[in-house]
């Protein structure tokens, strides 16, 4: 019973660790924000600010233009190498779709 | 013991899932690789281009297709920063009381393995995060600045590499309230 304890206690540790940053698709119930989903999760496993994550992220983006966290993305390699004016254009959409994203604007 | 066994067990192909994208983020890939047909980036995102109009020609990379960010290894630059504070403080003298200068103005540019620097450019937005101009001269005075500095490429696994930088400048009234990163 005690080793059953300890097993859940490290499977509860790691699991959030295992789906940071990959969206739940599962949760969407329109098609197209699923195909988008998908690219944006194929993406993260991509060379951030790559062109093939840029393709990926804007193929997300054309498929399903509200789909919030794949404007965000886009917006993130900018922010890192210094061009804040098009990271602050592709965070405010995000923002405009979904307020969670107000936080990154901080 | 069997306990420790089980949480390594549990933990190993966490592991293993992990390394390939803690690879990704440090080893920039080439731009000339196979990319999906159609692909409408040509370039990594921030990447500096030779333009013949503006970047000395003398300035080369060891390797055009592997240029790191700073944030791929250890960072030179944030580890000497504040030595650099009064040099940056000084270059932003004359304009201590311009109220139009207000904002954010960045020069980013490449360290190559020899440590010069080149491909110079300056981005520059206002308090409100729209694109501005401050005044050519305080601009110029703060790039002068940052190429009399001494640079230091990334090294990585014993390996150095072309490396891009930029040094953001925080300014209110002309007046150098931060440097970042």
């Amino acid at each position: 019973m005690k080793m059953i304890r300890h097993i859940i206690s490290v499977i509860i540790m790691i699991a959030p660790m295992q789906v940071i940053a990959q969206y739940n698709c599962g949760t969407l119930k329109d098609s197209s924000a699923i195909r988008a989903c998908r690219l944006y999760d194929a993406a993260d496993s991509l060379a951030q600010g790559s062109p093939k994550c840029e393709h990926y992220l804007d193929s997300a983006i054309a498929i399903c233009p509200n789909f919030a966290p794949a404007w965000h993305e886009r917006s993130v390699p900018y922010l890192k190498r210094g061009d804040f004016v098009t990271w602050r254009r592709y965070l405010d959409k995000a923002v405009a779709l979904d307020s969670s994203y107000l936080a990154y604007r901080c | 013991m069997t306990r420790i066994l089980l949480i390594l067990l549990l933990f190993a192909p966490y592991a293993q899932a992990q390394r390939p994208s803690a690879q990704s983020q440090s080893q920039p890939r080439a731009h000339s690789q196979s990319q999906p047909p159609g692909i409408t980036h040509p370039l990594n995102v921030g990447d500096i281009p030779f333009d013949p109009g503006i970047d000395d020609p003398q300035f080369q990379l060891n390797d055009s297709t592997r240029v790191f960010q700073y944030y791929n290894s250890n960072s030179w630059w944030l580890d000497h920063k504040d030595a650099y504070h009064d040099l940056f403080i000084k270059a932003t003298g004359k304009w201590t009381a311009a109220p139009t200068q207000s904002g954010w103005l960045t020069i980013r540019f490449i360290v190559n393995t020899a440590g010069q620097t080149g491909r110079y450019r300056a981005l520059e937005m206002d308090s409100v995060y729209q694109p501005f101009h401050f005044d050519p001269r305080l601009t110029a005075n703060l790039l002068a600045t940052v190429k009399t500095a001494h640079w230091e490429p990334a090294h990585y696994h014993g390996k150095v590499y072309d490396t891009y930088q930029y040094i953001t400048f925080h300014l209110e009234r002309g007046r150098l309230v931060d440097i970042m990163p």
